[in-house]
């Protein structure tokens, strides 16, 4: 499934981690490297199996592994609000 | 002081050399006038035939001369030492002058201006206790001596002449200030033509890459016209000088010639006196000759070093400023000109060892601030206190355009200081330096050229950064230290700031990486402090600081 970053979100990368604000509820989060490309893809626009492809190259996982990191990462953003 | 004071000063911390140089002089021109006196007595020894005499005479009259060349070289040699070394003295004051400047005079002064100060004005001024003291001391001795000698050949004729040499000193007196003007004229041209080409040397990348080298060349044209104007007219008042001291001498040695023909004829006088009397005068009128030149020498000597004087008339800053680990600002404003002011009512604090990093947008005089801290620039009003007095103040400062000077790598590291390369290896690998440093041909000993040109943007930075660690700092100011820098190498930078202890680090950055590192964080807009604290709570209330770097600002 491909998804977008939620409007109320607002994020800044740093060399260490990616910082990310929900306007909404005023709660920041830090995601770690994996978790900052993911999502500075998604903001890319780029589509779920691009992401994953560059999750196998990058980490050096198969295929089911990296789909499955992504759905979990993905879906716990979209249950917190930050990915639509 | 007046100008001509001023021009005769440094001889007097010169005087042993000036003074030889002036009796080497006299000597020389009492020589030179002993020739045409030598002379008539050959011609009255030829006429009368005591020939013993003769070759008595015309030997010392060889001698004369032996002894003239002797000591024109002499002379020569020693005006050039005095010269010389008041132009290498006054070199090294020129130079003293503009380090003891208050920083923001010397951001003031023009591109090239320096360097036209050093390498033109001061020979221009100096070329006066080499060849013109030279040719002065020559000139009086000889002027003095042929009067005398003259009045005891024959008085009559030495009172005809008078008048006509009051005339040919009279009329250069006279052109002394326009002489001076067109001589001031031409040195400025000359040092604008200097400083506009070092501006376009500087920028040549720009100039060529935009394919504005017509835009150039038509700028340096025209600077080049103006020399070319100024020399003319200089060379023309110049020469208006010496012909009018030429009119002056050819009527005199008309009169004399006229006058002394009479009085031969009369039997008045023997024609080995009349000779000698010619041949003196040509030595009466050298000076008078060379009136023209001598004064256009000593005006345009005159108008480079008021270049000079205008410099040196800068005052120096009052105080040294010594900046501390530990200080505070208090209502500090700073401005550059009375119609804008940069820093506004700047309180802060800081503590030893503590990381602050200023952030604002480009403008918002975070650069200006770094250099308050720095001690570079002082408050137009407020005060700024340091702190930790028994701690001795060392600050490094790395610049947004680190400077590398043109000498080896390792004197650009250590500024001469003991280089234990053990020691710097390490810090070299911490910036990831090593491979760099490996290859160069020479390593460290391999000298830098133009500016570190030879080395990218981000070796640049990161060599700077590696000499201002190397001076074991307790206060270590980085303006943009990342800035333009890739990933890999700002995180290098970053580790590297924030690991560095016990050293106060005020940083001022575009990036966040810093910036979330800081203990405290100082956000400026149009120069106020409009936020400061810890980042993180600077994050919480969201202004100022958060909307610097979310890219969302929810507004």
């Amino acid at each position: 499934m491909d998804y977008t970053i939620s409007k109320s979100i607002s994020f800044v990368e740093s060399d260490k981690h990616l910082l990310l604000l929900n306007l909404k509820d005023n709660r920041y989060y830090s995601l770690d490297e994996l978790g900052s490309m993911i999502l500075t893809m998604i903001h890319t626009g780029e589509k779920q199996n691009r992401i994953i492809n560059e999750i196998i190259a990058k980490y050096e996982v198969d295929y089911d592994t990296a789909v499955l990191d992504y759905n979990n990462f993905c879906k716990e953003l979209y249950r917190k609000g930050l990915l639509v | 002081m007046s100008i001509y004071k001023r021009i005769i000063n440094p001889l007097f911390n010169e005087k042993i050399l000036t003074i030889m140089s002036v009796i080497t002089g006299v000597l020389s021109a009492v020589l030179n006038l002993s020739r045409p006196i030598l002379f008539g007595l050959i011609v009255d020894s030829l006429i009368v035939g005591k020939h013993e005499r003769l070759v008595y005479l015309i030997i010392i009259y060889a001698f004369s001369w032996v002894f003239t060349w002797s000591l024109s070289i002499l002379v020569q040699y020693l005006c050039s030492k005095v010269s010389q070394k008041i132009l290498m003295d006054l070199r090294n004051k020129v130079f003293a002058h503009y380090l003891a400047l208050p920083f923001i005079k010397v951001e003031n002064i023009k591109q090239g201006k320096m360097e036209s100060i050093i390498m033109s004005d001061l020979p221009g001024w100096t070329n006066i206790y080499g060849t013109v003291l030279a040719q002065v001391v020559h000139s009086i001795a000889q002027l003095i001596g042929a009067v005398i000698a003259m009045s005891n050949v024959n008085v009559y004729l030495t009172i005809i002449i008078i008048p006509f040499l009051v005339l040919s000193f009279i009329i250069p007196w006279f052109m002394r200030k326009k002489l001076q003007k067109i001589s001031y004229d031409t040195q400025e041209s000359k040092a604008n033509t200097l400083e506009g080409l070092t501006g376009m040397i500087q920028g040549i990348q720009d100039l060529i890459s935009l394919s504005k080298e017509t835009w150039g060349k038509k700028i340096f044209k025209n600077s080049t016209q103006r020399i070319y104007h100024n020399e003319i007219k200089q060379d023309i008042l110049s020469s208006y000088l010496r012909i009018s001291g030429s009119i002056s001498e050819t009527a005199a040695y008309i009169l004399i010639l006229s006058v002394g023909s009479i009085l031969i004829y009369h039997g008045e006088i023997a024609i080995g006196e009349l000779i000698t009397v010619l041949a003196t005068i040509e030595l009466l009128f050298y000076p008078v000759r060379s009136a023209g030149e001598l004064f256009g020498s000593i005006q345009y000597s005159i108008g480079a070093a008021s270049r000079v004087w205008e410099f040196l008339d800068i005052p120096i800053k009052t105080n040294d400023t010594n900046p501390t680990s530990s200080f505070e600002f208090e209502n500090v404003n700073f401005n550059y000109s009375i119609e804008k002011q940069t820093l506004t009512d700047i309180t802060f604090s800081v503590n030893h060892g503590e990381l602050i990093v200023v952030v604002g947008e480009s403008g918002s005089g975070k650069s200006t601030l770094l250099k308050l801290i720095a001690g570079l620039y002082t408050p137009t009003d407020g005060t700024i206190r340091y702190f930790n007095d028994d701690i001795v103040g060392k600050k490094a400062v790395v610049w947004q355009e680190p400077f590398l000077y043109n000498v080896p790598l390792r004197e650009n590291l250590s500024f001469n200081a003991s280089f234990n390369e053990g020691e710097i290896n390490l810090k070299v690998k911490e910036l990831n330096l090593d491979m760099l440093i490996n290859s160069l041909p020479e390593k460290y000993n391999t000298i830098v050229r133009n500016n570190g040109g030879n080395f990218s943007g981000g070796q640049k930075r990161r060599l700077a950064i590696l000499r201002a660690i190397l001076l074991n700092p307790n206060l270590l100011i980085l303006d943009e230290p990342t800035g333009g820098l890739d990933k890999a190498n700002k995180i290098v930078i970053n580790t590297e700031i924030s690991k560095t202890e016990n050293v106060t680090r005020i940083v001022s950055t575009h990036d966040y990486d810093i910036a979330e590192r800081a203990d405290r964080v100082i956000v400026l807009a149009n120069g106020k402090i409009v936020e400061m604290g810890e980042p993180k709570k600077l994050l919480a209330v969201k202004g100022a600081f958060f909307k610097l770097f979310f890219n969302n600002k929810g507004d």
